[in-house]
């Protein structure tokens, strides 16, 4: 034993505890906004902190945490915060808050510095947050909503865009935009007309291969050759048999020249096709054509069906991702799990931390009731602000233990406002459920946040209620808003830009009252996302109204352009390929009539040369009966003369 | 080398390598390598060997982090019988301070105490055969004469006194 260091190390061991003490309240101050830029992922400050060994107790004054998307706001300020720990359980590294007071809390009120966090601290937290489990469910979600939000909701052409177009389209001349070089239909009409012309060629070699005189010429030689015989006897008929026989096999050859004719024809017909399918061709070649120039043109386009998507879309997604945010937190930190599980198991950035809760003592961390009060309005906020209080109970690192769900309650109500907000996190069940309901009455559809819109100018005055319910159960997904805003007035800019932004300012003009739908709903893999209101129907008539019509007719003069280039090149193409066609099919037509004609003359040359050998047969058959008649009389006539 | 060729016991040095290796191998920040660091400033160890060693180690604790991981891992997840053990100590006073329920802190203390036996012994033999065998050879190295020359010698001797 080292007895001369007993003394030092006491001493230094001494003076890290009294060093801990009195710097406890800067280190304390130090890891609290740390942790919470950890967290929240922009810049958290706190004015001060005391703590009270007596009691062990905390008082975080000024406590206020930036808006990570909106870095000149805050995402919540807090005026103080206090809170006594229980001694015994935080030597075994457990932090139990029996009561808590939160006071002083607002929201979204303005910064006077930039919340943003230095690139270096946002890298290192960049780099942390992928090590975070990207499998849970809650971040799993967080992404697909944020990938369906920026794939359904797309915003409406900027009005600059539009009165850009029109001041194009009114010295447009579709003259000079359009040369007959540069249209592709008028290149693959030369194409088809070319294919037209080879196909000519070829059918034209092809028929030419057809001998139909040599062919014709044996046939009527052979025809000849029967109509010569002259059948005067038995004898005759032989030689006859020969060259109806020959006359046959000609015929036969000649008909399958005739076959071949036929199927030529059609093929020629099906290689050809019908007039009108060129005519379809050649029309989507000149679609292709105008939707190219349009393009050249930059006409934006205006849904109707996507107006108040498009306006309040932003806000919606918006809301339903923050609410999926702090689902996502409370999961991250309140992690459900199996009642009877002995051990919960929590990746950390080096190994794996695993706790052992045990039904006799208490989770590692536990808030067991959280009073709170503040106010909606502060700083850069319009409107009358409107007082709450509220309470949050069992925020826990360990909800089964504890054996309770995770509830908050805000309720405020003054002169025809209202907030009230009810969350309910409970993990303590099989199926883990949270929801959060907010309806707040009364409100300045200014502080709603709709993203600015020249299609929508801010809000002046007005009233507006949200009624909203976020619900996360498993990996499901139900959220709903209602919004409403009435007895509105916009701020109307004193100097329109143009015609346009004067009408747009306008466009509001008659509504009384705006009433919008959303609801999102699904799991990560089928999640379904839809925004109405009852504006969208009149908003979508007026815009249409404003820029339809401009558009539209922009695009039928490109139209009547293209058809004017396209015409006599369509109609050139169309006359030859019927001429060709027509003249192929003539040709063949007039050689398989021609040899048909043969070929039925042969036939009856034919037959009737046989019917001769048959009735020549038939004489020479009954003159040899009678012949035997007669001889058999005569003898029988000598028989009884005997 | 000072330490080789001063007249600290062999014991002595190989004890400090012995907790020097403990506190290189385990992680920091926790109440274990709080507790190391006291014995071997109270117990006649000998501290710069522990220091090197603990320097040592911490580089190779680094590399043994993942089998220090699936150790851990083992005991305190996988071995149920267990958890009752566990589960008491995550319960008492302090101990939840030293990261005991950690996998690569366990891992590493487990390591570290199935290393204590042979590196204590061979560390010990190596001092041994090295003052009789090789000493007096290394002694003869220009190097070891200018630094002999120095008082840095002299001070360290006194030091360890």
């Amino acid at each position: 034993m080292r007895w001369k260091f007993v003394i030092p190390v006491g001493l230094i061991i001494v003076a890290v505890v009294a060093g801990t003490f009195f710097f406890l309240d800067s280190i304390l101050k130090h890891a609290l906004i740390s942790s919470g830029e950890g967290v929240f992922g922009a810049k958290v400050e706190v004015a001060s902190v005391k703590t009270r060994m007596r009691d062990l107790s905390i008082s975080i004054s000024g406590l206020t945490i930036a808006d990570k998307s909106d870095v000149w706001k805050n995402l919540f300020a807090f005026e103080r915060v206090q809170f006594s720990m229980k001694p015994l359980p935080l030597l075994s590294k457990k932090l139990i808050i029996n009561e808590m007071s939160v006071t002083g809390i607002s929201w979204g009120t303005r910064r006077d510095v930039s919340g943003a966090l230095p690139p270096k601290k946002i890298a290192a937290l960049e780099k942390n947050a992928a090590k975070e489990n990207k499998n849970s469910i809650s971040y799993k979600l967080f992404n697909a909503i944020k990938e369906k939000g920026s794939k359904e909701v797309s915003g409406l052409p900027s009005v600059a865009a539009i009165t850009s177009a029109q001041g194009m389209l009114k010295n447009f001349s579709p003259e000079k935009l359009i040369s007959a070089a540069d249209l592709s239909s008028i290149k693959e009409m030369d194409t088809l007309q070319k294919g037209v012309q080879d196909k000519y060629a070829q059918y034209q070699t092809s028929i030419g291969a057809i001998n139909v005189d040599q062919k014709s010429a044996a046939l009527r030689a052979a025809i000849d050759d029967v109509s010569k015989i002259k059948v005067n006897s038995v004898e005759d008929i032989a030689a006859a048999k020969a060259k109806l026989a020959q006359l046959k096999q000609v015929k036969e050859d000649t008909e399958k020249t005739v076959s071949d004719i036929a199927t030529m024809k059609t093929r020629l017909t099906a290689d050809f096709g019908d007039q009108k399918d060129m005519i379809v061709k050649i029309n989507a070649l000149k679609d292709s054509d105008w939707r190219s120039v349009s393009s050249k043109l930059k006409l934006p386009s205006l849904s109707v069906g996507n107006v108040s998507q498009s306006l309040f879309g932003p806000l919606w997604v918006n809301r339903v991702q923050s609410a999926m945010y702090y689902m996502h937190l409370v999961q991250k930190y309140m992690p459900p799990r199996k009642k009877d599980d002995t051990k919960i198991v929590r990746k950390r950035q080096r190994g794996t931390d695993v706790s052992f809760p045990t039904a006799y003592n208490p989770p590692d961390f536990l808030i067991a009731m959280m009073a709170m009060n503040g106010t909606t309005g502060g700083t850069g906020k319009q409107g009358e602000p409107l007082a709450f209080t509220g309470t949050v109970t069992d925020i826990t690192s360990d909800p089964v233990l504890l054996g309770r769900p995770l509830v908050a309650k805000l309720h405020g109500t003054q002169a025809g406002k209202k907030l009230a907000l009810e969350a309910l996190f409970n993990h303590c069940i099989a199926v883990p459920q949270d929801t959060i309901t907010v309806n707040y009455a009364g409100m300045n559809p200014a502080d709603l946040g709709i993203p600015s819109s020249e299609y929508l100018p801010p809000f002046e005055s007005g009233t507006a209620e949200v009624n909203a319910r976020f619900m996360l159960q498993n990996d499901t997904i139900d959220c709903t808003m209602d919004l409403t805003i009435s007895q509105f007035s916009l701020v109307r800019s004193s100097t329109a830009v143009d015609e346009l932004h004067a009408t747009l300012a306008k466009l509001w003009d008659g509504i009384p009252k705006i009433q919008v739908t959303a609801k999102t709903s699904g799991t990560m893999d089928n999640l379904s996302m839809s925004v109405s209101s009852n504006i969208d129907k009149l908003l979508s008539d007026r815009l249409q109204k404003l820029f339809g019509d401009k558009m539209a007719e922009a695009q039928s003069r490109v139209r009547a352009e293209i058809d004017k280039l396209t015409e006599q090149k369509k109609q050139e193409l169309l006359g030859q390929f019927s001429a060709k066609r027509d003249e192929l099919l003539g040709q063949l037509t007039g050689k398989q009539n021609g040899l048909q004609a043969q070929v039925d003359a042969a036939k009856s040359q034919a037959s009737s040369r046989e019917n001769e050998m048959k009735d020549r047969v038939n004489q020479e058959k009954n003159k040899a009966a009678e012949d035997l008649k007669k001889q058999a009389g005569d003898a029988v006539k000598n028989l009884f003369k005997m | 080398m000072t330490t080789l060729h001063s007249k600290i016991s062999p014991n002595q040095i190989a004890g400090g390598c012995m907790l020097g290796m403990m506190i290189g191998i385990l992680p920091a920040k926790n109440l274990l390598t709080a507790g190391m660091v006291l014995v071997i400033l109270l117990l006649n160890v000998n501290i710069g060997s522990a220091a090197l060693m603990a320097t040592l180690f911490s580089v190779i604790g680094y590399f043994a982090d993942p089998l220090a991981d699936r150790i851990g891992y083992f005991l305190l997840v996988t071995s149920t019988g267990l958890t009752p053990v566990w589960a008491h100590l995550y319960n008492l006073p302090l101990i939840a301070f030293t990261r005991f329920n950690n996998t690569v802190v366990l891992g590493s203390f487990c390591i570290a105490l199935i290393l204590c036996v042979p590196v204590f012994l061979g560390m010990r033999w190596f001092i041994v055969y090295y003052r009789a065998n090789l000493a007096s050879k290394v002694e003869q190295w220009k190097i070891m004469k200018v630094f002999k020359l120095s008082s840095s010698l002299n001070l360290y001797d006194k030091y360890n006194q």
